[in-house]
């Protein structure tokens, strides 16, 4: 019945663009979607070519650098072998210790405010449309800004230290953690929070039992995820007087100490190596317990002691261990059942990792020396500084903002584009299902992770001094660091496509790069673009402060701005990196939504 | 009319004495999206308090929908529902909680948290009767994780309680849903389809439970059922719905015609109206 087509529906399909008989079958209907799919596409392309230019990454600037060459390799060459003076190493590590703590405490302050902040946006927590509102508006504010301008800002209202770096992070963890939380949120299952409303839970109870519960696991994942984040963009704060390690980094690359300066910038990604592989034991000991299923509980073994050596010792223990045995004979009496959780190794492990976090939090309070009593002394101050900052006219807006706005937006679409450009075939090597050998597996899987642990600023620091300042090197620093992320994203994104349709078309007798092409791509292709709009508005957040460094774009007026007390114009220039960040990610985000 | 619910010091709350009846349901209609999906259709009827009442109809009659409107997880389009003598639509927040308390409901699904412990699915059936948000069993006093063992124990599976509540199977988890709603102490149990993800044998032990545990504690039970031979074993009384209305209402003994009750889930209305139509057209159905 159905399979007969009515007049009215070929006429529509007609309509459409689709012909009858197969000739629709052989090439895709060009649909609206496709179409906006494909204009994006070409965009994207268009805007790299012009990127690529605008920063001085063209033919011909690549030529320039291979010119300039034997200069770049002298000035390398200044930087090996990389060392720390002894003379030095206190304040190199009381200023890793301080680092470490900095992004602890930041990233603990960031959940602080974040969690709730993320479930006040939840659709399904908060019912109250204009408190939604307001809590999106600043995860969105607080997204959109880079760590190291909040860092900026703090550093006027407390000083140079450690605290304005803790609350910089903070700050801007606050985004993305709301974000994710508030998709968390939304993401539960409401069945059993109508179990327990039906219960006769009040509102707080209702969201502690039925909808938190629920969440834990993500938000550990979540909580981890952002630590390693802001382990990494703490070593740079420094550099703006934000306290840790990128004071030194300054202080060397300021008195030409090249050796020096390369020497910390290993030992930083030394540090991220090993706090990211700390992140990621916790992550397996605090996950492994609550994603696992496990069912059984250990029996506890029964205390045997030798009864043929009866020291004084041996009779206290015995008398102890029947001691507590007739006192658990007797509680088993009363109530029959323990009515505390028992010890299991899981048990064992959570409550070890929080110990170990209570102890980290207290000691990175204590240790840098965050100075408490500036918070409540000098946060007064920040009323008059936001005064301050808030432009009274346009004059602060001038020729050469507007320049340099567009040499970030370049900055961060060439980036984009080149590492893209080289981390789609290399994240065919970094997969484990389609690299070609064990060898070339490993040797990719670890120079990528390698690429991943050094901090995008920190590299940026390297190139400026090799290359010279300039959005040349911006792009190529920021290119670099987003290469690790990208190949890591696709790689694992490779390996979880599914086997079972690889198999169905090796069994054709294809090639092993057939194989790639037709049963890999298409699996991830969706995902691939994906997430590579969402690195451009992370590349387009970086480059927004590369300048700082050196690397070209808006980040070199707003530090100017700062150091010369220019307060409309540093506004002026925050808001316009607010506008372009967001932009971008509103862009984005309309891009995901029609390809996935 | 709500006035007078008397709140004690240990936070218990009385509930007016209704007489002997626990639920009246006058006229109840209920249309979702704007009125183009007529779930009740004019339901009335009223239960005595004690009294196990079955309501059986096809998929989509409206029986998750009415049980739902007894604590209020649905407010009517049209109707009145009295639940304990007290007029459920127009309960304050603060009320709703307090008739909620009363009130346990099983459901199909579990509607179990599943990665925490059972004791602590059971401990937050008592959420009603202490204050503030609760995250972990061990943050719940010890008084109550005595009563939490007791209620576990109940259902037989107390040496399960510090195990993951979905490392169990699907009778056991319902088994703990069940225990959360005694940890309610109700006056009322509603029961949606608390069997039906379960295999047969499976589900007549834990009906059985269910029914055994209501009438020791002298519990009101209201349970929608597929299963018409399960519920005639115990069942005061059956309610049969069909399209949002009763079509069957009788109590459980020698007069129950057992036809009448398998006409409600037959293809066919029994009232005759359907039938003719079927008849008139040529279509045949199956195809
Ligand atoms: N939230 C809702 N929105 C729209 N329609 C609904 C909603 N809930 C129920 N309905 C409709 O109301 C009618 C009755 O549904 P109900 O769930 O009460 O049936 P049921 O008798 O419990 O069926 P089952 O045996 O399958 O559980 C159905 O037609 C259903 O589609
Ligand atoms: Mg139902």
């Amino acid at each position: 019945m159905s399979a007969l087509e009515t007049s009215d529906q070929r006429t529509q399909r007609n309509r459409n663009g689709e012909r009858s008989g197969f000739s629709n079958q052989v090439s895709r209907p060009w649909t609206l979607q496709r179409a906006q799919i494909w204009s994006v596409v070409v965009l994207c392309l268009v805007a790299f070519v012009w990127a690529i230019g605008r920063v001085g990454l063209s033919i011909g600037g690549i030529a320039e650098i291979i010119e300039g060459w034997p200069a770049t390799w002298r000035l390398l060459g200044r930087m090996v072998p990389p060392f720390i003076p002894s003379e030095d190493w206190d304040v190199v590590t009381s200023a890793a210790f301080d680092t470490f703590f900095m992004a602890f405490a930041g990233t603990a302050l960031g959940l602080i405010l974040g969690i709730p902040l993320g479930l006040l946006s939840a659709r399904n927590v908060m019912p109250w449309a204009p408190v939604r509102g307001l809590a999106k508006l600043a995860i969105v504010f607080s997204r959109a800004i880079p760590a190291l301008v909040f860092a900026i800002f703090f550093v006027r209202i407390y000083g140079i230290g450690v605290l304005p770096g803790v609350i910089a992070i903070g700050i801007h963890s606050i985004g993305m953690i709301g974000k994710l939380i508030a998709d968390a949120a939304e993401d539960i299952d409401p069945g059993p929070r109508e179990g327990v409303a039906s219960t006769g839970a009040g509102p707080m109870q209702d969201l502690s039992t039925g909808v938190w519960s629920q969440m834990v696991p993500t938000a550990i994942t979540i909580s981890l995820y952002r630590l390693e984040l802001d382990f990494r963009s703490a070593p740079i704060l420094g550099w703006v007087g934000a306290g840790g390690i990128g004071v030194l980094l300054r202080t060397y690359q300021g008195s030409l100490r090249y050796q020096e300066m390369l020497g910390v910038t290993l030992l930083i990604v030394v540090l991220v190596i090993v706090l990211e592989a700390l992140s990621a034991l916790t992550r397996h000991a605090l996950l492994g317990t609550t994603e696992r299923l496990s069912g059984k509980v250990k029996q506890p073994k029964s205390n045997r002691l030798g009864s043929g050596l009866a020291s004084p010792g041996t009779k206290i223990a015995d008398w102890i261990i029947d001691r507590s045995r007739q006192r658990a004979a007797l509680r088993n009496q009363l109530s029959s059942r323990r009515l505390t959780p028992p010890w299991t190794t899981e048990r064992v492990k959570v409550n070890a990792v929080s110990l170990i976090f209570s102890v980290l939090l207290v000691l990175s309070v204590i240790i840098p020396d965050i100075g408490a009593n500036e918070v409540i002394t000098d946060s007064g101050n920040i009323p008059e500084m936001l005064r301050r900052l808030t432009p009274n006219d346009w004059s602060w807006f001038t020729e050469r903002i507007v320049s340099d706005l567009i040499d970030t937006l370049g900055i961060g679409i060439a980036a984009t584009g080149l590492a893209l450009l080289f981390a789609i075939p290399f994240s065919f090597l970094a997969a484990s299902n389609t690299a070609p050998g064990r060898f070339v597996y490993f040797f990719s899987r670890s120079f990528m992770l390698l690429v991943r642990c050094a901090p995008e600023l920190v590299v940026a620091v390297i190139f400026v001094a090799a290359i010279g300042p300039g959005p040349r090197a911006g792009s190529l620093a920021l290119a670099i660091a987003l290469f690790g992320f990208i190949t890591k994203l696709f790689a694992d994104a490779i390996e979880e496509a599914r086997q079972g349709i690889r198999d169905g078309v090796t069994s054709t007798g294809s090639t092993r790069l057939q194989e790639s092409t037709t049963a890999v791509l298409p699996q991830v292709i969706t995902s691939k673009i994906s997430n590579s709009m969402y690195l451009l508005d992370v590349s387009v957040r970086n480059s927004a402060v590369v300048g700082i460094v050196g690397g070209g774009g808006i980040g070199f007026l707003m530090i100017n701005a700062s150091r010369q007390l220019e307060w409309e114009t540093l506004g002026g220039i925050i808001f316009c990196i607010f506008i372009v960040v967001y932009a971008i990610e509103l862009l984005a985000t309309w891009v995901r939504r029609k390809v996935t | 009319m709500n006035s007078n619910m008397v709140s004690l010091d240990d936070g218990n709350v009385l509930v007016p004495d209704s007489g002997e009846t626990a639920v009246r349901v006058k006229d109840l209609v209920k249309t979702f999206d704007n009125g183009s999906v007529t779930a009740l259709d004019g339901v009335s009827f009223s239960v005595p308090k004690g009294q196990l009442l079955v309501i059986i109809g096809l998929s989509g009659s409206g029986k998750s929908t009415l049980l739902r409107h007894l604590n209020r997880l649905h407010i009517p389009t049209e109707g009145s529902v009295e639940v304990l003598g007290l007029d459920v639509p127009a309960l304050t927040r603060a009320e709703l909680r307090i008739l909620r308390r009363n009130i346990g409901f099983v459901f199909q699904q579990f509607n179990i948290v599943g990665r925490v412990t059972c004791i602590e699915n059971v401990l937050s059936g008592a959420l009603g009767r202490i204050r503030g948000p609760r995250i972990g069993a061990m943050m719940y006093p010890k008084w109550l994780r005595v009563e939490a063992f007791e209620q576990l124990d109940r259902v037989g599976l107390a040496d399960r309680a510090w195990q993951r509540t979905d490392t169990l199977s699907g009778g056991q988890q319902q088994r703990v849903a069940i225990a959360r709603s005694l940890m309610q102490k109700p006056k009322i149990v509603l029961a949606d389809e608390p069997v039906a993800s379960l295999d047969p044998e499976i589900s007549g032990q834990v009906m059985d439970l269910l029914v055994q545990c209501c009438i020791e504690d002298e519990i009101t039970v209201l349970c929608s059922l597929h299963q018409v031979d399960l519920a005639l074993g115990w069942a005061h009384r059956l309610i049969g719905l069909r399209d949002g209305k009763v079509v069957l209402d009788s109590p459980v003994d020698e007069s129950l015609d057992h036809n009448r009750v398998m006409d409600v889930y037959r293809e066919l209305d029994p009232t005759g109206a359907k039938r003719d139509e079927y008849i008139d057209s040529d279509v045949d159905p199956i195809s």
